[in-house]
């Protein structure tokens, strides 16, 4: 039977310090930004500070009732209108940076994107709950799918954000994978992915460049673009040790997005390998006790809810280093916990709460 | 839990693992293996060691007039990777600046973040391709300049040289990296360069730099004052002028040096050179000798001076005894030689043959010195080695050695042939007489200013003495005859006793023994002879015309310098009327008559507003008046005001603005 435990302290501490950490890099990588777009150079560590206190609330609530409670069908769905509503809202918006990424409510501003990385988690932890046995119907699960996220993604790749849309399919595609869909399904999806793959390849030729790259061990070290390029300079110069906190200098404009979505990078160079492959561990960490509370959780809904909060979080987490190490094509997607920005930062941390909920029942 | 949710679990966890393993593996390849290359890209990139040279201090003379100063001007660059069609730009700035087109794109095409496209532009060119950057009603500006864009400008420092043509040779040049290449420029050198900051420039992405001091100047750079004076300059360039109409020479060479300190006072040559304007020339232009100190000649009869002090020294000669000198016959020597005077000449004292300038007298008189004692006298007058003057390329003129000597060789020295000679020894021996037998090194460096103008000299010139004051003493009086009634009557002058000697050496042809109609016709001499003030030189080389003889054309061009510089220097008439008696003119004090030391009356600072820095440090210098400057450009304001009273050797305060 289903008792009550005290949740997975391991993962609670390793959130903690993961966030703690984030503080301080957020605080080093923005210096240079803050200086010049706030004017003050601890502008984007104080805001951080003020999201950070967000967070921590977020986890606390999530954890705050049986998580049960969400298994519910009202608000579920309710959950999933509201959130394509704030999707189609945010479209209206004025874009920054060319994207219609944020709702502007008086000085908060929101990034629905993020929150809806949770909801298609609720709904898909909700719908497999429900119908795993009957996961190779297409009207059972495939369907529904297709009904609830299929519009979230969309809109999600019309602000554009590529990143969150491809965070979403693929946490959503791992959980039905993991459900049981039968090899004939994933082989006829990979194979859509694939086409779909090669005919992005085709399409933009700055991507087989990057592909060649990957070919030829001598220039693969040069990255085939300005950023990437900055990017690798600031992770290969970080040698062992690094340049020490806040010593870096690749993070003075040479790197886009030193405190958002090139974090990985400024870690690289300001803390060496140790701090790279520190946070390479923190986040398997966080993955096999996110697992661990998956496993043995008391209920199916339990399950896909830790199953997919850990995906969400571990798989953005690759994602951002993937690209910063020059693995992945550049895509802007923050490293959770770590990067600067309130939506993100509130929305892991709820999801982390999610799963904390999750690891104090167990069967 | 289902066992398909189980094993596909852990296929999930297996995938992860093995992307974790990936990353881990690319980071040891980023961060171990190729961590050397990185950092070299990052250094690159990142830093950067800017050696600052603080600004050449002024190269000043003996009252703070300035001969050449640095100023402030801009060099064009770019940040060729920033410029977006190099192409058009080109097309745009050639139009502009001097560099071909092909150059500048070039240089726009490389891709270093950073190259000079035009160095120490003029004013008016700087300005002109700032105009480039504005937008006008017309047209949106073609090119962009400064901050975080392709183009933009950095101060430099430029070497000018107000004066031109007056004592090139002496002040010499400075190259555009700012490093002395010739004369005072390059032998003060460490004084005007002073030592260089280096900082290590830390560079952000959008051209913000952190500058950040590696070391200090181990010196500053100070301003020198050299010994010349220039009024004393002016009156010689504008005497070597004049002479060089009146004779037609090929060359010419003048000096004034203080009797007693052997600093040169004023030191200029024919041809000469002019460095106002650009200096692609200068190093081809056949007036870049400074051939006071450069050039070697024979000096014919003004070398007597030296053996006759070396015999009278040695005490080889009688005052009253008197020498045969063949009647204007030529003098046939016991090894076949002839030897000629240029007068009828009976037997002469040896005052008489220093004043007829009889080769005969001389040569008999001379071979009473044995040959060791001779060569070795002539040297210690400072002959056959350099004076050590600070000025480049001296020459160190030539002497047989004792294991070549000749009889031949002794004779020909006693009137200044087989040996060479540079102008500034000539007046160094000269002043050594002047001097009463003590030789002081000549000297062209004063001491250094600091920028508080406070001067601090050089170390005194060595000095020896070369001969007794005694025989100094005889063969200035020697002198005063030749002047007051043998070879060198010319160089008289009213009030004043004149010592001096003429020379008219046959220029030697190479392999041919001497020319007859080329002659290097000189004057060496000092006054007032009661009690010597000044040295002057004047060396013509290769006249034409009718008159050749050192005594007839040299000889004027010397009294004309003497009689304005004595006038200049205030020196006071000599008091006891010269040995033979003449009716002098009276004069009244000199000093309520002659006017102040300057060429011009001092007293009110010219007005130099909108003028350029060039123009005006050239007026005020000539006023005498010392010079600092702020900016570069045009001047906008100056203090002490136009038509204040301020005495030379004050200073001016200059603030400059870039026009427009």
């Amino acid at each position: 039977m289903p008792k009550r435990m005290v949740f997975d302290r391991w993962l609670f501490f390793a959130v903690g310090a993961l966030a703690v950490f984030g503080l301080f890099m957020v605080g080093s990588a923005s210096t240079y930004e803050a200086m010049t777009s706030l004017e003050s150079a601890s502008g984007y560590l104080i805001k951080h500070l003020i999201f950070l206190f967000a967070g921590f609330a977020g986890l606390f609530a999530a954890l705050s009732f049986p998580y049960q409670k969400l298994s519910n069908r009202v608000l579920v769905l309710g959950a999933v209108l509201g959130t394509v509503s704030l999707l189609v809202l945010v479209l209206a918006m004025p874009a920054r940076g060319g994207a219609h990424r944020w709702l502007f409510a008086g000085p908060i501003q929101i990034q629905p994107s993020e929150i809806a990385k949770l909801t298609a988690v609720l709904f898909m932890a909700w719908m497999l709950s429900r119908k795993d046995e009957r996961v190779n119907e297409f009207q059972a699960v495939s369907l529904p799918t297709l009904l609830a996220v299929g519009p979230i993604c969309g809109l999600v790749v019309i602000e554009p954000d590529l990143g969150a849309a491809l965070i979403i399919g693929t946490t959503v595609f791992v959980m039905i994978f993991v459900a049981g869909l039968s090899w004939r399904w994933i082989a006829g999806t990979s194979a859509v992915g694939v086409l779909g793959v090669f005919g992005a390849v085709l399409a933009e030729p700055y991507r087989l460049s990057r592909i060649n790259a990957f070919l030829n061990p001598g220039t693969e070290l040069l990255g085939s673009n300005f950023q990437l390029n900055q990017s690798l300079i600031a992770i290969g110069s970080g040698g062992l040790t690094g340049q020490g906190l806040g010593q870096g200098q690749q993070k003075a404009f040479y790197i886009f997005g030193a405190h958002t979505d090139f974090i990985y990078s400024v870690i690289g160079e300001e803390l060496g390998l140790l701090g790279t492959i520190g946070l390479v561990l923190t986040f398997l960490l966080i993955f096999w006790r996110g697992i661990r509370a998956a496993w043995r959780a008391p209920d199916r809904f339990g399950f896909y809810l830790a199953l997919g909060v850990t995906l969400l979080i571990v798989l953005q987490a690759f994602v951002h280093i993937g690209v910063c190490v020059g693995l992945l094509p550049t895509k802007g997607l923050s490293l959770p916990m770590v990067s600067y920005g309130g939506s993100s930062l509130v929305v892991s941390m709820t999801g982390i709460g999610l799963l904390l909920n999750v690891s104090q029942h167990s069967n | 839990m289902p066992r398909v949710l189980r094993f596909r679990l852990i296929v999930v966890c297996v995938c992860v693992g093995l992307a974790a393993l990936g990353v881990a593996a690319r980071l040891y390849r980023l961060q171990v293996v190729h961590h050397d290359r990185f950092i070299a890209r990052a250094t690159e990139q990142h830093q950067d060691v800017h050696v600052l040279q603080a600004r050449r201090g002024s190269l000043l003379d003996r009252y703070g007039r300035t001969l050449a100063a640095s100023l402030e001007s801009p060099s064009l660059f770019a940040h060729p990777w920033k410029v977006e069609d190099a192409a058009e730009a080109a097309d745009i700035l050639a139009k502009t600046i001097s560099k071909p087109r092909k150059d500048i794109l070039a240089d726009l095409s490389t891709n270093k973040s950073f190259v000079y496209l035009e160095r120490r532009l003029d004013p008016e060119a700087a300005r002109e391709v700032r105009e480039l950057g504005r937008d006008t009603a017309d047209r949106p500006a073609p090119l962009a300049f400064g901050g975080n864009n392709p183009f933009g400008f950095q101060k430099e420092t430029k070497r000018y040289y107000p004066l031109g043509r007056v004592a090139a040779h002496v002040i010499g040049f400075a190259d555009i990296e700012g490093h002395g290449t010739e004369g005072a420029e390059k032998r003060f050198n460490e004084e005007l360069q002073g030592g260089s900051t280096k900082f290590l420039v830390r560079r952000d992405a959008r051209d913000g730099k952190i500058h950040q001091p590696l070391s200090e100047p181990a010196r500053k750079s100070s301003d020198v004052r050299l010994t010349l004076d220039l009024s004393l300059q002016h009156l010689i360039e504008r005497e070597l002028d004049s002479a060089m109409r009146r004779t037609g020479a090929k060359a010419a060479t003048a000096l004034i040096l203080d009797s007693k300190t052997a600093q040169v006072l004023a030191m200029a040559n024919r041809p000469t050179i002019d460095r106002s304007g650009p200096s692609d020339d200068w190093a081809r232009s056949d007036g870049r000798a400074n051939r006071a100190v450069e050039h070697m000649f024979e000096p014919g009869s003004t070398f007597k001076i030296v053996p006759m002090a070396l015999a009278i020294e040695h005490d080889t000669i009688d005052l009253g005894e008197r020498f045969y000198c063949h009647d204007g016959k030529p003098y046939r020597t016991s090894y076949g030689r002839t030897i000629n005077d240029v007068s009828k000449n009976g037997m002469l004292t040896p005052t008489m043959v220093m004043a007829k300038s009889s080769n005969i007298g001389m040569t008999k008189i001379n071979r009473r010195l044995d040959a060791a004692t001779l060569r070795e006298g002539i040297l210690s007058f400072g002959f056959a080695r350099r004076t050590g003057i600070e000025l480049t390329a001296e020459s160190p003129g030539t002497l047989a050695g004792l294991e070549k000597w000749s009889e031949f060789t002794h004779d020909s020295v006693s009137f200044g042939q087989e040996i060479n000679v540079t102008a500034l020894q000539i007046a160094s021996a000269m002043a050594t007489i002047a001097n009463d037998g003590v030789r002081v090194e000549p000297r062209i460096g004063l001491g250094t200013q600091d920028a508080d103008g406070r001067l601090t000299l050089f170390e005194p010139a060595p000095s020896h003495r070369v001969v007794s004051e005694r025989t100094a003493r005889t063969v200035r009086t020697m002198l005063e005859e030749v002047v007051e009634k043998g070879s060198g009557t010319a160089a008289r002058l009213p009030g004043y006793r004149v010592a001096g000697k003429s020379g008219t050496a046959q220029k030697a042809v190479a392999g041919a023994g001497y020319s007859d109609t080329d002659f290097i016709a000189s004057f060496a001499g000092f006054a007032p002879a009661s009690d010597p003030r000044i040295v002057v030189l004047v060396v013509l080389d290769t006249p034409r015309g009718t008159r050749l003889q050192g005594g007839e054309i040299a000889a004027p061009v010397f009294a004309s310098i003497l009689a304005e510089a004595l006038q200049y220097l205030r020196v006071p008439k000599d008091a006891e009327p010269p040995l033979i008696a003449e009716p002098h003119v009276v004069v009244e004090d000199t000093r309520e008559v002659v006017s102040e030391p300057s060429i011009r009356t001092p007293g009110r600072v010219p007005d130099v507003r909108r003028r350029t820095l060039r123009e005006a440090i050239a007026t005020l210098s000539a006023h005498g008046y010392r010079v600092r400057v702020d900016g570069s450009g045009k001047v906008v304001s100056q203090a002490p005001a136009p038509g204040t009273a301020l005495a030379p050797g004050g200073v001016c305060d200059l603030r400059a603005r870039d026009a427009g």
